[in-house]
């Protein structure tokens, strides 16, 4: 196939490859995919990985929350176990799952492909990424036999210089490791946006997930580094004892909490804002709708990058910070809000008037505008400096933070995941499975973290192993509801393998979606495109037609005069 | 695929394929300039952060009217002069031998060059380690060995910026020297001529970034023992 004809193409039904052969099955064997050079390979182990570590800090959370059914031992006798447990599940779902979740698996595996790319621009360097992470999650795994470590993932001072764990360093080492994984993936994917775009997709032409994996980019190359020197300044001190966190020579714990937090507040940027992108997707496509207000979603994404990196002393009002830098930190907090509003707004007024499918990954995105919301409005409780005295470090922060990254970071991820897996796979997962798996999950989400608000304004402090007995009550409600919760992502992992031997193989385009990507066979072929289409308005809907022979839509190139005339004009497309 | 089609893919990268999502070596080059910068930037942010620490303590220790510098320390070694003059220069043999890669008809003068900057680049280490050692010596003349750089380290703040700061450097120079070693070596193979000067322009301007970090960390330093 070498020119995609105005009409219906002669060889392949509406874009896609005549011969059954694309990325999965044109070579085999474990070395095919390990010294894989194609960012869709990559994509899936990224994908498969992340899924086991949260897997893997999923059951930590499930210790964690078992434990605190009573006050004082249920399930170990240590405390020390405990906060073993809570420091596990932090340090794995931030650093192994959150943030390398939406950019290094889905991302890989749909920027390209939707820029209209083969590839990323510095392949190598994407598969030495993913190297990286394997490193990481060894040193993470090392540090577990090495005696673990129990600081939370947070990794203060002066307790982790001076305790006498043994897995301090080695995680920190892998840490560190995960960070220039993070950097090298964000360094691909800006030179690929700014040097991969074919002729006609100009920077607004771009769909706005891309928009988000470039400000993420942004963060991750610039704010990583930060988290670098921390981490290697915590080796030094603990090995060494220079003395630059230990006032009795001159140093400054808080210092630390300072470096710290000028990465770690970004970070979480790093895991909002490609979900926000994902959410884009989902809604304008599962709404049939143009995404409303498409300039100031692109460019609140670029607003969040730049304020994330001045807000970091919100986390550390309580410190012994100046009243001035107090203000100011809890001043420009308020502000970053703004342009995260002004997504919400538009992606409701996107809704407004669309035809909605209440599908699977729908639902997912409406549970996001839901539960980012809430995360979102308790996040000003906590920039709220006279609310803040009482609520740090309380049960409060720990329902805000679980909101925005796991009911909106990670719940955006698993309807990416959704959306996606037709392209991915080829196979078409059982759609009622998906919507009662998605109910559940968000049911059991909100018992276990709305009820967590509670507890914390009341004055539970977070992690706690032992508590006062009138917190009890609240704690089995929200222990049930991450039962409920496991039971859902128990069976959204069952389904989802289920479909990939049972699943009904999947047309080129389930959703009647406009961008690049659904322009392709699902799977994809190796190269991605023979030819790159000529873009459009990726998110003009009008030309998006159903075919009930493929169970499919498809787009009607001849219905587009913008289209007809670039290809008119290109004659043969060439990538 | 065979096993040495795999491997050959890694080492020499998807060049001038079907698979390239590059069109020529001219927009892979852009490309590759870009992604150098960036990396400059990503360093570049590790050494500010770190001086900045530095920088912290340092101002903290000067508002409790306590002395960065106790008495009786040693002075930056002089030997640091002659580190920056190896380092300067050694950028600036690199520069000339690009400048040759980029004239027609000079791309066998390169090796030469490249060859140069390396000696130049080792000749800097030595001067470095020169140096910890004199720093070791005298401010922690007790210890002997190895055990005596840890013991200059940590004595006091003076003694952690001195090698802490240095340290990250010359770990950023080792590091640099792997692909200056092997785009030596490709040099003298005739790979770098008109149009095909990527892989030597990029350790080119890795080697300049390094220059600029060792004259902001040594100003630093100078600056900070006043």
């Amino acid at each position: 196939m070498s020119t995609i004809s105005k009409a219906a193409p002669a060889t392949a039904p509406h874009g896609g490859h005549v011969a059954d052969e694309n990325y999965l099955n044109c070579s085999r064997g474990f070395l095919s995919w390990i010294l894989t050079l194609d960012h869709k390979r990559i994509g899936v182990m990224y994908t498969v990985s992340v899924m086991v570590s949260f897997l893997v800090g999923g059951i930590f959370a499930l210790l964690v929350r078992t434990e605190l059914l009573t006050p004082g031992p249920t399930i170990t006798e240590s405390a020390e176990t405990y906060n073993h447990w809570f420091t596990l599940h932090g340090a794995i779902m931030v650093f192994l799952v959150i943030i390398p979740s939406i950019p290094a698996a889905l991302g890989n595996f749909v920027l390209p492909i939707m820029l209209g790319a083969k590839d990323v621009a510095f392949p190598r360097l994407n598969l030495f990424s993913y190297y990286l992470w394997i490193a990481g999650a060894v040193l993470a795994v090392t540090s577990l036999l090495m005696g673990g470590f129990d600081t939370g993932w947070t990794f203060y001072t002066p307790y982790s210089t001076t305790t006498t764990a043994g897995g301090v360093i080695p995680v920190v080492v892998g840490v560190f490791i995960l960070g220039f994984s993070s950097i090298f993936t964000g360094m691909n994917f800006l030179v690929t946006i700014h040097k991969l775009r074919p002729p006609g997709m100009t920077w607004f032409r771009m769909p706005l997930f891309l928009w988000a994996l470039y400000a993420t980019a942004l963060m991750q190359v610039l704010a990583t580094p930060v988290l670098a020197i921390t981490l290697a300044l915590l080796v030094v001190e603990r090995t060494l004892n220079i003395g630059i966190f230990n006032p009795d020579m001159g140093g400054d714990p808080v210092l630390f909490q300072h470096f710290f937090w000028f990465y770690s507040h970004p970070a979480v940027y790093i895991m909002i804002v490609p979900a926000m992108g994902i959410i884009s997707e989902l809604i304008a496509v599962h709404s049939h709708r143009h995404i409303f207000g498409y300039k100031f979603i692109a460019f609140s994404s670029i607003a969040i990058a730049i304020f994330s990196f001045v807000v970091w002393g919100h986390h550390m009002f309580l410190s012994g910070q100046s009243g001035l830098m107090n203000v100011m930190f809890s001043f420009i907090s308020f502000s970053v809000g703004i342009p995260s509003a002004v997504k919400i707004f538009n992606w409701l007024s996107t809704l407004y008037k669309g035809t909605i499918s209440l599908n699977t990954p729908m639902l997912y995105a409406l549970s996001f505008l839901f539960l980012f919301t809430i995360g979102g409005l308790t996040g000003m409780h906590l920039a709220t400096l006279s609310t803040d005295v009482h609520l740090h470090d309380t049960y409060f922060v720990v329902a805000h933070f679980h909101y925005v990254m796991m009911g909106s970071a990670l719940i955006a991820m698993i309807g990416g995941l959704h959306h996606w897996w037709p392209k991915i796979t080829g196979r078409m997962y059982e759609e009622k499975l998906g919507m009662i798996a998605c109910v559940l999950v968000f049911i059991g989400f909100n018992v276990t973290f709305f009820t967590q608000f509670m507890l914390g304004s009341q004055g539970m402090p977070r992690r706690y192993y032992d508590y006062a007995p009138e917190f009890q009550t609240y704690h089995i409600v929200s222990t049930i509801g991450s039962y409920i919760m496991a039971v859902g992502f128990f069976m959204t992992a069952g389904y989802l393998l289920h479909s990939l031997f049972h699943g009904r193989k999947a047309p080129a385009n389930p959703w009647g979606g406009r961008s690049l990507e659904w322009q392709c066979a699902s799977p994809p072929p190796i190269f991605n495109f023979d030819t790159t289409p000529a873009v459009g308005d990726c998110y003009d809907f009008s030309i998006v037609k159903w075919d009930p022979k493929e169970q499919g839509y498809y787009i009607d190139r001849s219905a587009d005069p913008e289209i007809a005339k670039a290809e008119a004009e290109r004659g043969h497309t060439h990538l | 695929m065979k096993h040495s089609a795999f491997l050959g893919r890694l080492l020499y990268g998807p060049s001038g394929d079907e698979r390239d999502p590059f069109k020529g070596e001219r927009s892979r080059h852009e490309a590759s300039v870009l992604g150098m910068w960036l990396l400059i930037l990503t360093l570049g942010i590790l050494f500010v952060a770190a001086i900045m620490a530095f920088v912290v303590v340092r101002v903290d220790l000067s508002l409790r009217g306590e002395r960065f510098v106790p008495f009786g320390s040693p002075g930056l070694p002089t030997m640091l002069l002659a580190s920056t003059a190896l380092l300067i220069a050694s950028g600036l043999v690199q520069h000339r031998a690009v400048a040759c890669a980029r004239q027609a008809g000079r791309s066998d003068r390169v090796a030469r060059y490249l060859q140069v900057s390396l000696g130049l680049g080792l000749g800097f280490l030595v001067t470095q380690l020169i140096a910890w050692w004199q720093m070791a010596v005298a401010m922690a003349p007790d210890a002997v060995g190895l055990r005596m750089v840890l013991a200059a380290a940590t004595t006091n703040l003076y003694g952690w910026t001195f090698f802490v700061m240095t340290g990250l450097h010359a770990a950023h120079v080792v590091g640099g020297l792997v692909p200056l070693a092997i785009v030596t070596h490709r040099a003298g193979k005739g790979w770098y001529s008109v149009g095909a000067e990527r892989g030597l322009v990029m350790v080119s301007m890795y080697w300049h970034f390094l220059d600029a970090a060792w004259i902001v960390l040594y100003l630093t330093l100078w600056l900070a023992t006043g």
